[in-house]
Parts: C-alpha cells; structure tokens; sequence
C-alpha cells in the first residue's frame, strides 16, 4: 500500500523546493540581468529637456521629390538600404477625374518619371509624428517605448522583445521591425543629433527647405513663426493622437 | 449558539499561519520584482531611463551645416554660395560627411556627375514643382553627363560663358 504523505508535510515540502529552486536560479538570472542593466556615465535629462518642445513642419509646396531625405535618413541611423523599411519616406499623389494614384516607390527613392499632368499632382514626406498621445506607448506590453518631456517617441532596444504590437498600433504606419536588430525602429527626428544641438539628418539635407524642425517654446525659431501665422494641419486629426508634424498646404486626399 | 467539537474554529495560531503565508507571498513578490526590474526604470517615467543616453549616443554621419568644408574648401564654398545651388548643404550632393569633417584623412567618395546625381532635383516628372529647373532628359542632353556643359557649382556659369 502506498505510503500516504499528510497534505501538511507535502505543502511544507513543497514550499522549500519551490524557494531553493526560486532563490538558486532567480538569483543567478537576477545577478546577471543587473549587470546587463548596469549604469555609467548618468546624465540628467530633465536638464536638458526643459523649455524645449520639439516640432516638425513639412512645406508640402516646396517638396521636389528627390528623395534626398530618404537617403540622408538611412544612413545617419542604420537602416539597411536595401531593405523595404524606412523612418522617414516620400509619396507622390496624382489626382485624376478617375482617382487618385498614391506610390512611394523604394520609399521615394525611385519614382518613375511621369509627364506632369493637368489637376494636382504632389509629394508629400512622412515620419513619424511623435504624438502627444501615442498608442504606441500605449500597447506596448514592456514598457520598451516612451515619450521623453521634450516631444520626441524612442525605443528602448534592449526591452523591446519584437511583438509588433506598436507596429500596428501606429495609425501612420511608421513603425517596422528592424531587419538587423530585430527590434522595432522609427524615426526618432534624429535624436542623438538633436542632443548635439543638430538638426534631424532630413532636415538638413533637404535641399528646398521642404522639411523644417525646431523647438516650439523659443519664439525666434522659425518652427514657431510658422505654426503662429500659418494654415497647418497634422495627419489624422480623427484618431486623436495630437500629432507633432504639422503641414502647410495638405490637401485632403492625403492619408 | 454554542459550536460543535467537529467543526472548524479560527485559532490565533491559524490567523499566525496565514499571515506568514501571506507574508512570504509578498517578500517573493518584491524581491522577483526588484531582480527583473532594471536599475534606471521609473527614474523619468515608466520606461528604463537610461535607455535616453543609449538613443542619444549613435554616431553622427551628417554635419550640421557647412561650416566645417568652409574651413579647407574657400574657392569652391565661395564660386558655390554665389549661385543657385549656393543654399544647399553640401551634403545633399556629396553624401554624409561628418567623419571626413573630423578627420580630413578619410576622403570622401568620389560624386558622379551624371544624372544619377542631378536627376532626383532636376528631371521632369509629376508632382515636381517649378521652384527647380527641371529637363525632358533625352531632349535636354540625349544622356550625355550633365558636367560636360554644367558645373554643379556654377550651374548656369558654363552656358553664359
């Protein structure tokens, strides 16, 4: 007959495997993680983020199309040129009695040229908007991307675990999977620049002054001026994200 | 009502055995806590604050402004800011330059002068505004490289003179 074991000794038992096992292997993971984690050189942001609030304004007018911005993006920030993923790219609308035709060929890169036509025909480059309301913030499960005070959307790439739950969060499609780290990736208006007291890379590249960024809370930048005095709008205004890349001259087929 | 041997009372040593219970509970909880838990998380927000620093820290490719090819490059930088393209960052043609900035030993590659390098701005397409020249390419040169007549630096110089 089996020997039967009092319910009062097995949980007892049960118990001190359970913690010899927890403090044995969580101990050694936890040590390990602190040192993966660990902290040097600690700056204080709030420093730099005060009276500062980052904004983007692209002069749809003044595009060309030469995808300038899109080449000056992947490099500066590591994004293969060969793949199909982009932080920032342009697209090209044609309107028509028909419809309208939207493409972004490699992104902008490789438009195919076309005769100009009668009726509206127009470029139009997209980023990410940095919202003061994120749903990519919101869904993420790890606590991988956050809004820092001034303004600007970034991952954190040793939390983030790639599950793609930001990616389709985004209501303007400007998040992917890294081909290489296999992280998620956005635009980040070129934030290790803007900690040097530079422009996003797009920026200053742009060869017409399509694409113009500044910081909201300086009256003198030309960011301000623009968003006192002219007509702008951001992209979905429906979605509710408050969108931090404002348009001069949208039209409203644009999505 | 009085209670019956059989059934079942809270004790004051049951109530003791509980608490321990919970207790333990809660140092297992707090302590598996503090060990996933990276050291800089919560210190601006509900995100690892030392993840900033990481964002902050990628290497720059593209300079500033022009600043830096002012410095060696005066003949060019002074024929270029008298003409047309004398707004543009010389980036735009030339590719990142940043580290050649910083250490003029790493040459630049070399730019091409064909309409590879001037077609993204200057060929005729839709949607592209008149605010730049634009050409028909096969009727403007029938694809002969567009510094045999133009030096991007004085893009209209050679026709005028």
């Amino acid at each position: 007959m089996k020997k039967k074991i009092p319910r009062r000794e097995f949980l007892i038992g049960a118990c001190k495997v359970l913690a010899t096992g927890f403090l044995a292997t969580g101990g050694g993971v936890g040590i390990g993680m602190k040192t993966v984690f660990a902290r040097d050189g600690v700056m204080d942001w709030r420093k730099f983020w005060a009276g500062k609030q980052w904004v983007f304004v692209v002069d749809t007018y003044r595009c060309i199309g030469c995808g300038r911005c899109v080449m000056a993006c992947k490099e500066e920030n590591a994004v293969p040129l060969d793949k199909e993923v982009y932080r920032t790219w342009v697209e090209r609308y044609v309107e028509r009695e028909e419809g309208v035709t939207i493409e972004s060929p490699g992104g902008g890169l490789d438009f195919p040229l076309q005769a100009p036509e009668e009726g509206k025909q127009f470029f139009v480059s997209k980023l990410c908007n940095q919202c003061q309301d994120p749903p990519c913030v919101q869904v993420c499960p790890v606590s991988a991307t956050y809004r820092t005070e001034d303004g600007v959307v970034l991952v954190d790439n040793q939390r983030c675990v790639g599950c793609r739950y930001c990616i389709q969060a985004c209501p303007y499609g400007t998040r992917f999977l890294h081909p290489v780290t296999h992280v998620a990736d956005k635009c980040t208006w070129c934030y290790h620049r803007l900690v040097k007291g530079m422009r996003p890379a797009c920026v200053t590249i742009c060869p017409v002054g399509a694409r113009k960024f500044g910081n909201r809370e300086d009256s003198d930048s030309e960011v301000t001026k623009i968003l006192e005095k002219e007509r702008v709008r951001g992209l979905k205004p429906e979605k509710g994200t408050k969108p931090q890349v404002f348009y001069l001259g949208l039209d409203e087929v644009v999505m | 009502m009085p209670i019956r041997e059989d059934e079942k009372v809270f004790t004051q040593q049951a109530v003791v055995r509980v608490g321990l219970i919970l207790a333990s509970v809660l140092v297992v909880f707090f302590f598996a806590r503090w060990l996933v838990t990276p050291e800089s998380f919560g210190q601006y927000g509900r995100y690892r604050g030392d993840s900033i620093g990481e964002a902050a820290a990628r290497e720059v490719s593209f300079a500033g402004d022009n600043t830096a090819c002012k410095a060696c490059h005066q003949e060019v930088f002074l024929a270029v800011s008298r003409n047309e393209h004398g707004k543009l960052n010389c980036q735009s043609c030339h590719g990142p330059a940043a580290k050649h900035a910083n250490d003029t030993a790493l040459e630049m590659p070399k730019v091409t002068g064909n309409a590879e390098l001037c077609g993204p701005c200057h060929m005729e397409t839709a949607g592209r505004n008149k605010r730049v020249a634009t050409v028909k390419l096969q009727l403007h040169s029938g694809g002969v490289e567009c510094t045999r007549c133009h030096d991007p630096h004085r893009p209209y110089g050679k026709l005028r003179g």
